[in-house]
């Protein structure tokens, strides 16, 4: 009876000790996201180390509308990436830091980051949770020490509630505020439900403009082909309107910003800058990485006569653009008719849903 | 003598199980492919070697492919096919692949492969490939939406013109440039390998066709080009040679 009896005792002894961790508290539970990934674009490869979750995605909101983080708490990531400009600096070439310093290159545009590989225009960053916290004490922006914002945060009570929620504990880490940060841009999504998805679905038709202007848009830029082009499609094609690469594109000869070539030290990548998706493209101007075009008319007008020849590491996909035509016009040869068109459909791209989606929007 | 029956089993039991060379009953193929300049293989520095080409000097800046329909050949020649596989090189960097661990130990006679789609794929819709996948346009980067279809290879640099550098593009594309590559030469696949493949790329030039540049347009997207592209395929399609096979390291 003695031995039943200290057996019995000696298994309840070792459960109690198994689950001593665990006892009285309870399990950390989040609530599953599911990214809404619009027709016809292509499967994200989402990072499997951080999983989509509501509660990560609010915190990430928070943090990235919450001037918290700047040095004297003026500025947040939403301040130079407003949704109603597409997560772009209300149309300013350059932002402007706390201290009043001017950036030097224009303002990105947040959505379908999910498809991306590398940040910034340079692509300095290779995931959107480094790059989520450069700013915050990048000199000319933020300029705060990653760790006071930390500290910071620690003493908010909402945000012990918010961390806990996503996190399972309060602590607030970089490491932490990079994964809910990361986790809310993935979710800004722009597709779908633009005029040209409803064209593709079949569901709204385009103008006699806007479908010259698609055609355009698509074809080949070639004095051999019965029909024009503007060979945009090489770089901005497919669903997602961009192919992701670094790239130059000859808007200068002599180049004053090395671009993707600062990054990796090779002569070879001097001038190469992130290709943008062109979704959006009529909220997010002004143009190009250091915003010198103001409206796409000037970009067209760009591509079709003005495109440096001798731009150094021009890519290869520009040689339609500098090509030389019968009578010795070079370019792309597009009169201003066509340039119209292609304006026309570009606009085609706008989805709203970046200003109305209320998961997008300041929750303060 | 009782005895010493059971101790015959056992170092017999013990030798059984100790087989120091146990042949595996499925293995895979690690391919690897490398680019290289001319017969005698002179390895390729993109975007900074020139490399003489006839009235040219040449310089590669972009490899992409996308290849399919992978098979080996046995011994009398016939394909063994390996269905279903796809994969996505771009060279230098990306430039090998596994086939899945679904082939039959054996000696063989050939690799062959297709630079290319068939057509039911090509022009299927690119949305329901997974992440990662070969087939996914953001990871290839050669699927060129609405206008249908992937572009095949993507081969790029620059030439000298007038004294001056200029670029190249030839993107490779469209149903009738698919390109079958075989490549024969005796494999023994009784064991998980690897096999290289160098990809001349003066072959690319003048494999069957002597083409430039210069002289006979420095771009094409497979459509109103006098045919460049078809020939550049063909030439592509007979630039492949073997290489090495070795085991592959664990």
């Amino acid at each position: 009876m003695i031995k039943a009896h200290n057996l019995a005792f000696g298994l309840l002894s070792l459960i109690a000790v198994s689950c001593g961790d665990h006892w009285g508290k309870k399990p950390h539970v989040t609530t599953p996201y599911a990214l809404q990934v619009p027709a016809g674009f292509p499967q994200p490869a989402l990072p499997e180390d951080n999983p989509l979750t509501v509660e990560g995605i609010l915190l990430g909101r928070q943090l990235f509308y919450d001037p918290i983080l700047s040095l004297d708490s003026s500025q947040s990531c939403g301040s130079c990436h407003n949704s109603a400009f597409g997560f772009t600096d209300n149309g300013l070439t350059y932002s402007v830091g706390v201290d009043g310093s001017e950036g030097d290159r224009n303002s990105m545009p947040l959505h379908n980051l999910a498809w991306h590989q590398r940040f910034f225009w340079d692509g300095r960053s290779p995931s959107l949770r480094e790059q989520s916290l450069e700013p915050i004490s990048n000199p000319i922006e933020m300029k705060e020490d990653v760790l006071h914002v930390v500290e910071k945060l620690q003493r908010q009570p909402r945000y012990q509630d918010a961390f806990t929620a996503a996190f399972g504990d309060d602590e607030v880490t970089p490491e932490r505020m990079g994964l809910a940060m990361e986790q809310f841009m993935l979710t800004i999504l722009s597709g779908g439900e633009s005029k040209f998805d409803r064209f593709i679905a079949g569901t709204e038709s385009l103008t006699a403009e806007e479908s010259l202007g698609m055609q355009l848009f698509n074809g080949e830029s070639n004095p051999n082909s019965p029909t024009p082009g503007a060979d945009c499609f090489h770089c901005h094609g497919g669903a997602l309107f961009t192919n992701h690469r670094f790239m130059n594109n000859g808007l200068d000869s002599v180049l004053t910003d090395l671009g993707l070539g600062e990054v990796t030290g090779l002569a070879t990548d001097d001038g190469k800058f992130k290709v943008p998706s062109l979704r959006n493209i009529a909220y997010t101007a002004p143009y190009m990485h250091d915003g010198r075009f103001q409206t796409l008319e000037q970009v067209i007008d760009f591509y079709n006569a003005d495109v440096a020849p001798n731009s150094p590491n021009l890519d290869p996909s520009m040689v339609g653009f500098i090509q030389t035509h019968s009578g010795g016009v070079r370019g792309l040869n597009l009169t201003l008719a066509q340039r119209q068109a292609l304006v026309a459909f570009l606009n085609t791209l706008t989805d709203t849903r970046v200003e109305t989606d209320t998961l997008y929007q300041n929750p303060f | 003598m009782k005895k010493f029956a059971v101790s015959l089993l056992a170092v017999s039991l013990l030798f059984a199980s100790c087989d120091p060379d146990p042949k595996p009953e499925i293995v895979n193929l690690e391919v690897v492919i490398q680019p290289v300049f001319g017969s005698a293989n002179s390895p390729v520095v993109y975007n900074s070697q020139q490399f003489p080409m006839g009235i040219d000097t040449v310089k590669f800046t972009r490899n992409d492919f996308i290849f399919s329909d992978f098979a080996l050949l046995d011994e009398q020649g016939n394909r063994v096919d390996i269905r279903n596989e796809y994969a996505f090189l771009s060279l230098p960097d990306r430039n090998s692949f596994t086939l899945p661990t679904s082939i039959t130990p054996g000696q063989y006679s050939g690799f062959a492969f297709t630079i290319g789609l068939d057509s039911t794929i090509n022009h299927g819709d690119p949305s329901l490939w997974g992440g990662t996948h070969p087939l996914n346009p953001a990871v290839n980067n050669l699927h060129w939406g609405w206008t249908g279809g992937y572009i095949f290879a993507a081969m790029e640099g620059y030439y000298q013109k007038d004294g001056a550098e200029h670029p190249w593009l030839y993107h490779i594309a469209l149903n009738e440039n698919r390109m079958d590559v075989v490549v024969e030469t005796p494999l023994d696949l009784t064991d998980f390998k690897t096999l290289t493949l160098n990809l001349d790329l003066e072959g690319f030039f003048k494999a069957v066709h002597s083409l430039s540049p210069n002289e006979d347009g420095d771009f094409s997207h497979s459509t109103f080009d006098n045919g460049l592209a078809h020939k550049l395929s063909e030439n592509l399609s007979q630039s492949f040679r073997f290489a090495s096979l070795e085991n592959q390291t664990p």
